[in-house]
């Protein structure tokens, strides 16, 4: 585990549910099937939720469900597993 | 011949015996005066007693040294005695017998009459000295140590003065103890003397007979003469060193015979240990007894002075007891002289048996003295056991057993009251829906009144069965008038009347379900003390026993575990074959650990095996070296799946979870599992296999699919049982199928009972069908076995070994493989939900429950292969047990037929299927359901 | 410290691991607290352990954590945790909460 890397964490979760955050106040939840260096990922069956300041300033969320979903990895913040939260 | 006729000491050994005994003698010094008896006729026995060429002076000097030793606490005067040889004895004796009648009586005269002489003389001396010095205690401990001391051949240290001569004096006789012969042969009396002065306390009975002794011809002379001492208390005594025990223990010891296990070795020697016959002057018999005896009770008798004395007394005196008295025909030279004892001796019965047994005796002379030993001692065993054996039958004692302990556990007497619990039950009657209970209680009475206290599995099966059909009859009838009752006030408010008649199965079946989960918080609380108390009862471990309740689960299971299991040779054979199917210590502190079933958050299970993070690590380790394998394969290198293996932690017992069994909770971990049989040879399999049954308690997948540890399955974990079913099941069956022989198919199914809670695992439909796959295939062997006589009876036997714990662990509980109606529900509503969300157009009209139904079948398969496997009172049991059920899935089917529901075709479906799921249990049966009825399968 | 000696960067974050860390986003004002359990060329962050702080206010832990390289201001020893392991129980909740930075 000396010469483990940060994106070890990725690959042991691969087929897992992991928890992604995004900028731009969203996040997804899916199985990871994919990964590369840059964090470009693929999910499956993944649940987008974007977070939304309405009028009066409150926070509202909405949520996309995909099969299947690429993100491109510039975008991703974060990455954990949703077990533990 | 005997004794006599070698003694080598002559004239000598008074001289010898002046000297203080310490000089060696020379051989030719002693032989001077054997001489004269070599030439005897009928010392055919001679040689028998001596062996073939003994030193006789050597062996005489040996025995003489040990006089002296002992006599440094024995009173002055009997080291004189004791060293003196009997012929100069003879010459300074009682009697006035000169050396031609020592040579006649020689052939005549048994050895103990000798020594008897001898003794005589010395207890005269001694008596008053010695006045009834020992208590019985005194004796008591005497004969124990000397019998602690016996295997040594030592001297009883704790006797008193007299005592200092080593035991073994008796051995006399050649074959015995090498050193003693010497001793005793030189010394014949100051043996005895030595070894009875302790018992000496004569009989008051005795005393009158000495006379008789004197009276007795050449042999008395000849001992007299022998013997100069003048202490004889026990006239009575003369005849043989054994005589005096037998006084000493027919009045003082008789209380102790009972206790001395060398009774059953009188037996066999044929002598009666009956203290009613000690009391009797032994003299007569030893006299009479003729030397070939005395020999052989030697012989016979343990080297040890203890045991000797105390055996060999009875011998001696029974011996000659059952010649006189019984037998004429006795072999012994002097029956003359016998019948004069007999007069005088008491008329005690002797059986013919023992005279027989005595000649018995005689003929068994072969035996070593150890052989001898070893036999006595067995004989005391037997004659320990057998003593009260046959009163009583066996079933006469387990009645008797059960009753006491029925006596005995009943604190409570209304609740141990059969009649009474019919009584509380029918009287409850429709509230608590009196058929549930039955089980429970029919069981509850029969654990009190004693089956579960060691009695026998298998009787109280079939005790139970019973119990539960009388229990279920009582509750039947009582339940048909309330019924009555209520199907008026129904019909009155027409409650329900859409749906057509209530059965009474669905009636008795609200009130369960009520009972099971009453709401979701305090289920799943009723739920944890019920898988904790499942979980102590089941286990075998101790250290859960002092929990409160749960005592009586682990006493009534542990008995069961170990008699059925580890006493059953069968069983162990094959067991053996199983590979350790013991439960480990790291399974018990396991179990004893797992809070698994309480908690479906697979983390819990995780963090018991090395972490997630581990557990996940693994399985990447497990693809790598999985996908090197592959391309080994197919580059055509050789393959080693060592690395593997070792990924694969499947022995891993570092953890208390098994990593392995973790790799399961994760789906990726499922999934590579057929990749990873590819590359495992069969032992892995069957190892990797018997972790997982196991540890099945701990499987992630259990947990999450019993509906008592999660009674809300969500829609990924209705996905992951399916994909668990689907991946791994099938490799279990194709594994079995293919691979594997009955007793490894036994052998796992011994991994699952024994180191899970089987009840809980059967409320998992993963568990239940991974139950069904193993009894399932187990019983198809054993079918085509029968075919071809496969199987060996021990196999059978352990199968029906695990059957019968199999089953045990179900029973009562097999109306729990059934979810409650709520967890069905919830799964309908799950799958439903999950329909709706990727079918959305195809459910738009139609209502959910229409599509989706709870597919039922893989219990239905589980009490078919159950009930195909067992006996007919298995089955009976399974059919009371599940009765609702039955009846419940008949009821359904039947709503379907009568529902408007849009979707016909559906409902028809769904008809069908219950009743086909319904009917591969029934058949196995030989029944068959059709229409709403049950019938006989033709 | 009176004779300058430079630390790379590199060696100061293998120094940390195993260590107490905070992790400083660019943007919302975010902290992730938490075992630095490693890095690579990138600056990639994987932390164990971790805590997420908005506004100087807890999140909550959300254990495990992968922290793209992009959005790091920077990163350093987490001091308070580092005094919480010293010091006395008490004592800390009466420390400041002052964080740490390098």
């Amino acid at each position: 585990m000396s010469l483990e890397t940060p994106l070890d964490l990725l690959k042991l979760n691969l087929d897992e549910q992991v928890y992604v955050k995004l900028r731009g106040a969203r996040s997804l939840v899916g199985t990871l099937q994919a990964f590369d260096s840059h964090c470009n990922i693929v999910l499956s069956d993944a649940i987008e939720t974007i977070y939304e300041l309405d009028d009066e300033g409150d926070l509202q969320s909405v949520e996309r469900n995909s099969e299947m979903i690429f993100v491109r990895g510039d975008t991703v913040t974060l990455i954990t597993t949703p077990d533990e939260e | 011949m005997s004794f006599f006729g070698f003694d080598p000491s002559g004239p000598k050994s008074k001289e010898r015996n002046n000297d203080g005994g310490n000089k060696p003698l020379d051989f030719d010094d002693t032989y001077g005066g054997l001489g004269d008896y070599e030439q005897e006729e009928g010392d055919y026995l001679n040689a028998e007693t001596f062996g073939a060429d003994v030193e006789l002076g050597n062996d005489f000097d040996f025995g003489h040294s040990e006089s002296n030793q002992s006599g440094a606490s024995a009173t002055i005067q009997q080291p004189s005695h004791v060293h003196r040889s009997y012929v100069a004895a003879a010459s300074q004796g009682v009697s006035s017998s000169n050396p031609a009648q020592l040579d006649t009586s020689i052939d005549l005269k048994p050895m103990e009459s000798l020594w008897t002489a001898g003794e005589q003389e010395y207890q005269q001396e001694q008596q008053p000295q010695q006045p009834q010095v020992m208590s019985m205690e005194d004796i008591e401990r005497q004969q124990r140590q000397m019998q602690m001391a016996a295997a040594a051949h030592q001297q009883a240290p704790s006797q008193q003065g007299f005592m200092q001569m080593p035991p073994p004096p008796h051995n006399f006789p050649m074959q015995g103890l090498p050193p003693q012969q010497p001793y005793q042969q030189d010394q014949p009396n100051s043996q005895f003397v030595n070894q009875y002065p302790p018992h000496m306390i004569p009989p008051p009975a005795m005393q009158g007979h000495p006379n008789q002794f004197q009276q007795m011809p050449p042999m008395f002379n000849h001992h007299q003469s022998q013997i100069p001492n003048p202490n004889q208390h026990y006239p009575q005594m003369y005849p043989t060193p054994p005589p005096n025990f037998q006084e000493h223990h027919g009045q003082q010891q008789q209380p102790q015979l009972p206790l001395q296990p060398p009774q059953p070795p009188q037996q066999g020697n044929g002598y009666s240990a009956s203290p009613q016959t000690l009391p009797q002057p032994q003299l007569a018999h030893q006299q009479v007894s003729p030397p070939t005896t005395t020999q052989i009770q030697t012989e016979l008798q343990p080297p040890a002075g203890v045991s000797r004395s105390i055996l060999a007394s009875p011998q001696s005196v029974a011996s000659p007891r059952t010649e006189s008295n019984v037998t004429s025909a006795s072999p012994q030279p002097l029956q003359q002289e016998q019948q004069e004892h007999y007069q005088v001796r008491s008329p005690e019965q002797q059986l013919p048996v023992r005279n027989i047994q005595k000649q018995m005796q005689q003929r068994r002379e072969p035996l070593t003295p150890e052989e001898q030993k070893r036999l006595q001692v067995r004989h005391a065993k037997v004659e320990k056991i057998m003593k009260h054996s046959g009163v009583m039958t066996p079933r006469d004692k387990d009645f008797i057993t059960r009753y006491q302990l029925s006596q005995i556990v009943t604190d409570d007497p209304y609740n141990e009251d059969f009649y009474f619990q019919v009584y509380k039950i029918i009287q409850r009657g429709g509230i608590v829906g009196g058929e549930s209970n039955k089980g429970s209680i029919a069981r509850a009475y029969l654990e009190h009144s004693g089956h579960r206290l060691g009695g026998r599995y298998k009787r109280a099966d079939i005790a139970l069965q019973r119990m539960q059909s009388q229990v279920e009859k009582a509750v039947t009838v009582a339940k048909e008038r309330p019924q009555k009752n209520k199907d008026n006030v129904e019909k009155i408010t027409g409650r329900e009347g859409v749906l057509g008649k209530i059965s009474s199965a669905m009636n008795s079946k609200a009130p369960r379900r009520q009972l099971l989960i009453p709401s979701h918080k305090a289920s799943r609380i009723s739920n944890e003390d019920e898988l904790q108390s499942l979980l102590l009862a089941s286990s075998a471990s101790p250290s859960t026993s002092s929990l409160d309740g749960t005592d009586e689960h682990n006493n009534s299971h542990q008995p069961v575990d170990a008699a059925s299991l580890a006493n059953v040779p069968a069983l162990e054979d094959v067991t053996q074959h199983l590979g350790n199917v013991e439960i480990s210590q790291n399974s018990k502190s396991r179990r004893r650990s797992s809070y698994a079933f309480t908690s479906v958050d697979q983390n819990s299970v995780l963090s018991r095996s090395g972490g997630r993070k581990f557990v996940l690590s693994l399985i990447e380790t497990v693809y790598r070296e999985v996908l090197e394998l592959e391309a080994n394969l197919r580059s055509g290198k050789e393959i080693n799946n060592t690395l593997l293996w070792e990924a694969l932690h499947v022995d891993d017992d570092i953890y208390e979870v098994c990593p392995f069994i973790s790799m399961l909770t994760f789906d990726k971990g499922v999934k590579i599992m057929p990749r990873i049989f590819n590359f495992l040879d069969k032992k892995q399999k069957l190892k990797l296999l018997q972790t997982f049954f196991s540890e099945l308690s701990h499987l992630n997948i259990i947990i999450i699919s019993s509906y008592k540890t999660n009674p809300t399955p969500t829609d990924n974990q209705l996905k992951k049982i399916d994909l668990f079913q689907t991946v791994f099941l099938k490799i279990i069956v194709s594994f079995l199928s293919n691979n594997s022989n009955f007793i490894e198919i036994m052998g796992l199914l011994l991994h699952l009972i024994k180191n899970n809670n089987v009840s809980f695992i059967s409320t998992s439909k993963i568990g239940l069908n991974l139950i069904t796959v193993l009894i399932s295939r187990a019983a198809l062997i054993r079918q085509d076995s029968n075919r071809s006589n496969g199987l060996s009876s021990p196999e059978i036997s352990a199968w029906n070994e695990i059957y019968d714990k199999l089953f045990t662990a179900l029973e009562s509980k097999l109306a729990s493989v059934f979810p409650p109606q709520e967890y069905l529900d919830k799964v309908l509503k799950v799958m439903d939900e999950q329909q709706q969300q990727h079918l959305p157009h195809y459910n738009s009209g139609n209502s959910p429950s229409n599509v989706q139904f709870y597919d039922q079948s893989y219990i239905w398969q589980f009490l078919a292969s159950l009930a195909l496997s067992g006996k007919l009172n298995h089955q009976r049991i399974i059919i009371d047990e599940v009765r609702e059920e039955i009846f419940g899935t008949i009821n359904a089917a039947e709503e379907l037929l009568n529902s408007n529901e849009i979707d016909k075709a559906n409902a028809t479906y769904r008809r069908e299927k219950l009743y086909q799921d319904l009917n591969l249990f029934l058949n196995v049966m030989g029944l068959v359901s059709r229409d709403g009825e049950i019938s006989e399968l033709k | 410290m009176s004779e300058f000696t430079p630390i790379n960067p590199k060696p100061y974050l293998r120094e940390l691991a195993q260590k107490p860390i905070v992790v400083t986003l660019k943007f919302n004002k975010t902290q992730y607290k938490g075992t630095l359990v490693s890095t690579d060329n990138y600056f990639n962050i994987q932390l164990s352990d971790a805590e997420e702080v908005v506004n100087g206010e807890s999140k909550g832990k959300i254990g495990d954590i992968f922290i793209r390289c992009n959005n790091v201001l920077y990163i350093g020893e987490d001091l308070e945790k580092k005094k919480k392991a010293i010091v006395v129980p008490e004592e800390q909740e009466k420390v400041e909460p002052t964080i740490a930075q390098s």
